[in-house]
């Protein structure tokens, strides 16, 4: 039985161009499935249809089995925690957490041991008489997750519920959030347009771009065989350097015997290649370049070259800092990715 | 030198701005207290130049004066009746439609509303004599209904309700619905606590109004039994051998003192209702 399955589904707001057109999409019960995506990809359309806050257009929508046409937001057994926290103003923290149990008419002797249990469980206790206004941004959220959790759904859906907090808070709550992932062994789908949250968090990732799946498996499958250029670019900080084969001269695919068809060619930061020119390695490719920009962000360094290829990245775990100047950068053939003209993997 | 300059102009400002605070102040009291002394002066102080602005002894019997020539009580329960019969009326025709224009995407909504504001521009005189007819004609004349029935609703107080409700960012009707709030639930647990210092400002605005309102029951009525209280006190300027202005002082000031104890202890909620406008 899977968790949630997509089915042919369209979405178009009005009469125009749908956003969203024939999509099949399988998330797995239990998975913390993360939605990735730019800006615009329809990856909060597709959370905010299995939510049931957006009607599909044509297509079917399943939650563990069950078709959920016609079925509202409050009886699909999910939760929601919004980008902006959505906390009751009006209400207190134990209100805004209960009003959802409240709603359900769960007896009160249940209703007060279920909150209790949550509030401690996000270490809100003391401010569960609090009103929204008088917490913390880190705190808000801590309220939304609760408010969440004490619903016990099957489904937890996440729209970005990170993008408000600081850099130091998202990487607290991230680690918070896999561990209530496992805590709990429900589905979570996550939003968002940050491929680190993606990576960190995620069991599974679907890569959306322009409403269409480009490519959906775990983390590790994603970032070492990305299918198409839009995913190598996409995964990884610094994103994949790519070159066109033509740029290398007239017949490079031939001369340096590349798969037939390669229009480009990609090779990750992590894997670049920095010599002064001598010594060059078996098997390495270099070619000459000047570095333009350093980030030295302690265990590892970030270099930026300008090349006569294009910019290309290297990113240094470790060794001796290297001098703005002329080097010769490159990569191992065996990490070497190829594209087609279309941008999709040559494998 | 340098440390000098700031402390001086820190003094003058400190100056400037007391003086200030203090002639709006004296602008707001000066009129009431003006009223107040009137109230408890004799005719003889009042007709008096220069001016005094204290009395020695209060004459407390002006109020007593003021019952002697009208039935203020009987005005005062008109009153009532018509300023709460009026907010009542309001609450139920104004919260629906305000929610209705705020909330639900329907057929001639934009129509209906642009209507709604309209009537705002129609003046009262040119209305006024129709509406007369039309309850003469009903026999209605004389009667409560014909004092709160014109003001059963108030285009002025939709529109702003329908602002604070439009402010409710969408996320939280959202988070309410995935909370299994149907749409009373949302209305009520949500959307008016939110809206509620608007709705006790706008009912504080009705209240004063129609508290003070002259033209509207002295139009409507001609009968004691159903006369309100403006229509009453201004009935004390009317009288034989000169204006007695003492009583007509004593008279407006039972007039407005619920006014002011309404507006002490709705005062934090006001402030409220403002800031929430311009703030968020």
């Amino acid at each position: 039985m899977t968790g949630i399955e997509l089915r042919g589904v369209e979405k178009a707001y009005g009469g125009n161009q749908p956003v969203i057109e024939n999509l099949d999409l399988q998330i797995e019960e239990g998975s913390f499935t993360v939605l990735l995506g730019p800006s615009g990809c329809g990856k909060s359309t597709i959370l905010r249809m299995i939510a049931g806050l957006e009607k599909e257009t044509a297509g079917e929508i399943f939650i563990n089995g069950e078709d959920m046409r016609g079925t509202s937001p409050g009886a699909r057994g999910i939760a929601m925690v919004f980008q902006n926290y959505a906390l009751y103003p009006t209400m207190t923290v134990k209100e805004n957490i209960e009003f959802g149990l409240k709603n359900i008419k769960v007896p009160k002797a249940e209703r007060e041991a279920r909150v209790d249990e949550v509030v401690r469980m996000v270490g809100l206790t003391e401010y569960i008489n609090r009103k929204p206004q008088y917490l913390s941004g880190g705190q808000r959220q801590r309220v939304a997750l609760a408010r969440a959790i004490v619903k016990k759904p099957r489904v937890f859906l996440m729209d970005e519920p990170l993008s408000n907090l600081d850099a130091k808070l998202r990487a607290q709550i991230r680690t918070d959030l896999i561990e209530l992932h496992r805590k709990l062994g429900a589905t979570f789908v996550y939003v968002t347009h940050d491929q680190v949250e993606a990576m960190s968090m995620g069991t599974d990732i679907v890569l959306l771009e322009g409403g269409k799946i480009r490519q959906q498996g775990t983390p590790q499958s994603i970032y070492s065989a990305p299918r198409n250029l839009f995913t190598a670019q996409f995964i990884g900080a610094p994103p994949m350097n790519v070159i066109k084969a033509e740029d290398l001269g007239p017949g490079a695919v031939s001369i340096y015997k590349l798969p037939r068809g390669t229009a480009s060619l990609g090779f990750r930061p992590e894997h670049t290649v920095i010599g002064d020119g001598t010594g060059v390695p078996k098997g390495v490719d270099l070619f000459r370049g000047e570095l333009v920009a350093r980030e030295i962000l302690g265990d590892h360094a970030i270099y930026k070259f300008k090349t006569d290829l294009g910019i290309v990245h290297a990113k240094v775990m470790s060794g001796s800092i290297v001098e703005y100047g002329e080097w010769f950068v490159g990569a191992e053939r065996k990490y070497l990715y190829c594209f087609d003209e279309k941008g999709d993997a040559i494998i | 030198m340098r440390v000098q300059m700031p402390a001086f102009r820190r003094a003058s400002g400190g100056a400037c701005r007391t003086a200030v605070n203090f002639l709006i102040f004296a602008v707001f009291f000066i009129p009431f207290y003006w009223m107040f002394l009137t109230a408890i002066k004799n005719l003889g102080q009042t007709l008096q130049t220069p001016p005094t602005f204290w009395v020695a002894r209060a004459h407390w019997e002006n109020f007593n004066r003021v019952f002697e020539a009208i039935p203020f009580f009987s005005m005062l329960k008109n009153n009532a009746i018509m300023t709460f019969g009026i907010m009542i009326c309001q609450f139920f025709t104004v919260i629906p439609a305000a929610y209705a224009f705020a909330r639900f995407k329907f057929k001639g909504g934009g129509f209906l509303f642009g209507l709604t504001l309209a009537t705002m521009m129609i003046p009262a005189q040119l209305v006024f004599l129709p509406l007369f007819l039309m309850f003469s004609k009903m026999g209605m004349v004389n009667s409560y209904a014909s004092l709160i029935l014109p003001w059963a609703t108030s285009p002025f107080a939709i529109f702003m309700l329908r602002q604070a409700f439009k402010q409710v960012p969408q996320e939280l009707i959202e988070a309410a619905k995935l909370d299994n709030a149907n749409e009373w639930k949302i209305i009520f647990k949500l959307m008016l606590p939110i809206a509620r210092p608007t709705i006790i400002t706008l009912g504080l605005i009705t209240f004063i109004l129609n508290w003070n309102d002259y033209f509207w029951p002295f139009v409507l009525t001609t009968d004691n039994t159903v006369r309100t209280l403006p229509v009453g006190i201004t009935s004390l300027n009317i009288v034989d051998g000169g204006v007695k202005y003492h009583i007509l002082m004593a008279g407006n000031l039972l007039l407005v003192a619920p006014v002011l104890v309404v507006f002490l202890f709705a005062q934090k909620q006001i402030i409220k209702a403002f800031t929430y406008m311009g703030g968020k």
